[in-house]
C-alpha cells in the first residue's frame, strides 16, 4: 500500500466526490418532490388514480438503473424526432441524463416507501381529523403526511444511502464523479488498489454523515413517544424559549 | 335550472320541528348485503341528552358515524337545526359535510388523539385551521377547556404520556374547542380501565349539566340513567324502545329490553 499515492490523489478524488454529492442530492430532492404527489395518488382508493402510478413504479423498480441510464443517454439520441426538439439540448448532456434517470428511479422507490407510511397512519387519527371538519388537503398536510413521514423515515434513509452509492453508475456515461475520477486516475497510475480504497473511504465517510443525520432526525421526530415529559416543549434547554412564549398565552403572562 | 325536490326542501327552514337540534328521518345504512341501520328516525331537541343503548351489533356506533358521514348513509335525511344536510357528490358535497362535522363534535372510543402533537396542539389544530381562529384566541380557548377537563398542567405533554382517562378528557376538550351544536360520544369509556371511567364520566356529566345537546352511545347503564333525559334502545338497526330513563329502566315494555337489562345486571354482580 502506497500511502503517498493515497494522499496524492485525494484532492482530485474529493473534487469528484463533490460532483457525486451534487448529483445524489439533486436526485434525492427531485425524487422526493415527484414522489410526494405520486404517493398520494398511489394511496388513492380510485384505481384510475393509483394504477398509472403503480405502472410507473413497477417499471422503474423492475428494471436495472444502469439500463434506465443507458436508455435515456444512448436511446434518446437514436430517435430522430427527439433530436429536432428543444429537449435534445438537455438529453445530449450526460449530466442531465444521469440526473433524469436517477430522479425518476429514486422517485419510484420513494413513492412506494411513502405510500407504505401513508397506509400505516392509524385510521383513528385520520377519522378524528375528518370528524373535526378538516378537508382532504388540510388533513393530508397537517396530519397524514407528518405521521406517514415519521413512519417512512427509516426506510427512506436507506433509500437515500442507496441513491448515493448508485450515483457511481454515472461514471459509465463519461461523468467524472467520484468513481469516474477514480477510474481515470487508475488508468494513469495503474494502482487500482490505493485509488479505489481511497474512493471507497470517501463513500464511507459520506454515508456515515448521512446515516447519522437521519438517525438524529428520527430521534427528533420521535420525541412524542418518550414516556416522560421532561424533554417536551416545557424544557427550555431543548426548545427555543421565545417561540414557546409566543405560542402560550399563559406562559407569556407569567414571563411579564 | 329546475329545482329538485330536495333542493326545495333544503331552502325551507321549518319542515318539521324548529326546536329540533338534530332530526334523523328514515336512515338506512348497508355494508354490502348486510343492512345495519334499517329505516331509523330520531329527534333530539335542544339540550337533550340521549343515551343510546343496545347489545353489540345493534348499530349504535354505526348510527353515530352516519350522523357525521364517517359512514355515508345509503338513504334517509339528516337535519341539523332545521336545515337538511345534502351529501352531493364532489366538492360541494364535501364542503357541506365538513360544515356539518364542525357542528357535530365527536368523541371516539379509542380517543384518536394525534400522537405527534402535544395536548395543546391537538386542541388548537382544528380551531386554527378549520375555523380560522387566530393563534391567541385558539390558545385562550384551549386553556379554558383544559381547566374545564382538569388537565391544564398537561398542556405540553404528548398523548402517549397520559393515561387513557386523561387522553379521553383531552379528546373531549378537542371536540369542544370547535364549539359544536351537538356532541356525539361513541362508547367514550369502553376502552378505559375501570378505575379511569369515573373521571371521564364526570366531565361528560358536567357537560350535560350545561344543557348541551348530546348523543351518548354507552354501556354504563347507571350513568345513562342519571345523566340523560331520554334513552333509546337499538335492536338490529331499529329503535326497539325509547323513553325517559326511569320508565325505561323500571318498566320497559319490550321483552328484549328486559332481557338486555337483566343480563347487564347479572354481568355487573358477577
Amino acid at each position: 500500500m502506497n500511502w503517498y499515492l493515497v494522499i496524492d490523489v485525494m484532492p482530485r478524488l474529493l473534487s469528484g466526490a463533490l460532483l457525486t454529492l451534487l448529483l445524489a442530492a439533486l436526485s434525492v430532492l427531485a425524487g422526493l418532490l415527484i414522489a410526494l404527489p405520486l404517493s398520494l395518488l398511489r394511496s388513492s382508493s380510485s384505481g384510475m388514480l393509483s394504477r398509472p402510478v403503480l405502472a410507473y413504479t413497477f417499471v422503474f423498480r423492475g428494471t436495472p438503473l444502469l439500463v434506465q441510464l443507458f436508455l435515456i443517454y444512448y436511446g434518446a439520441g437514436q430517435i430522430e424526432w427527439i433530436r429536432t426538439t428543444p429537449a435534445w439540448t438537455i438529453l445530449k448532456e450526460p449530466y442531465w441524463c444521469a440526473l433524469i434517470a436517477f430522479s425518476l428511479n429514486n422517485a419510484a422507490y420513494t413513492t412506494e416507501i411513502l405510500r407504505g407510511g401513508i397506509r400505516a397512519v392509524p385510521a383513528g387519527e385520520v377519522e378524528a381529523a375528518k370528524a373535526l371538519g378538516m378537508s382532504y388537503s388540510l388533513r393530508t398536510r397537517r396530519i397524514v403526511l407528518p405521521i406517514a413521514f415519521r413512519l417512512a423515515l427509516p426506510a427512506y434513509a436507506n433509500e437515500v444511502v442507496l441513491m448515493l452509492k448508485a450515483s457511481s453508475l454515472a461514471s459509465t456515461i463519461t461523468i467524472m464523479e467520484l468513481t469516474g475520477t477514480a477510474r481515470k486516475i487508475v488508468a494513469q497510475t495503474f494502482s487500482p488498489y490505493e485509488v479505489f480504497i481511497s474512493a471507497a473511504l470517501i463513500y464511507l465517510a459520506i454515508t456515515f454523515v448521512v446515516v447519522r443525520a437521519f438517525a438524529r432526525l428520527e430521534r427528533r421526530l420521535a420525541h412524542h413517544l418518550e414516556r416522560t415529559e421532561k424533554n417536551n416543549g416545557k424544557d427550555p434547554v431543548h426548545n427555543d424559549p421565545t417561540q414557546e412564549l409566543d405560542s402560550d398565552p399563559v406562559l407569556r403572562q407569567e414571563a411579564r | 335550472m329546475v329545482k329538485t325536490n330536495s333542493d326545495a326542501l333544503q331552502s325551507m327552514p321549518d319542515r318539521n320541528n324548529t326546536t329540533a337540534a338534530l332530526q334523523v328521518v328514515n336512515l338506512r345504512k348497508r355494508f354490502g348485503q348486510l343492512e345495519v341501520i334499517k329505516g331509523l328516525s330520531l329527534t333530539a331537541n335542544q339540550g337533550d341528552v340521549i343515551s343510546i343503548l343496545g347489545s353489540s351489533g345493534s348499530g349504535k356506533s354505526t348510527l353515530l358515524r352516519c350522523l357525521n358521514f364517517l359512514e355515508p348513509p345509503n338513504e334517509g335525511e339528516i337535519w341539523i337545526g332545521g336545515r337538511q344536510i345534502q351529501a352531493r357528490a364532489g366538492a360541494t358535497g364535501q364542503r357541506e359535510i365538513n360544515a356539518l362535522r364542525i357542528n357535530l363534535g365527536m368523541v371516539f372510543q379509542t380517543f384518536n388523539l394525534w400522537l405527534h402533537k402535544t395536548v395543546l396542539e391537538n386542541i388548537v389544530e382544528a380551531p386554527i385551521h378549520v375555523l380560522g381562529l387566530n393563534k391567541a384566541e385558539a390558545h385562550l380557548r384551549a386553556e379554558e377547556l383544559l381547566l374545564k377537563v382538569g388537565l391544564a398542567d398537561k398542556r405540553h405533554a404528548y398523548p402517549s404520556q397520559l393515561s387513557g382517562g386523561q387522553q379521553q378528557r383531552i379528546a373531549i376538550a378537542r371536540a369542544l374547542a370547535m364549539e359544536p351544536e351537538i356532541l356525539l360520544f361513541d362508547e367514550p369509556t369502553s376502552a378505559l380501565d375501570p378505575e379511569l371511567v369515573g373521571e371521564v364520566l364526570k366531565v361528560i356529566r358536567a357537560l350535560a349539566d350545561e344543557s348541551r345537546t348530546m348523543l351518548i352511545v354507552t354501556h354504563e347503564l347507571n350513568f345513562a340513567r342519571q345523566v340523560s333525559n331520554r334513552i333509546v334502545f337499538l335492536h338490529e338497526g331499529q329503535i326497539e324502545e325509547e323513553g325517559p330513563p326511569d320508565a325505561f329502566f323500571t318498566n320497559p315494555s319490550s321483552p328484549r329490553v328486559r332481557q338486555f337489562l337483566s343480563s347487564q345486571r347479572d354481568g355487573y354482580h358477577r
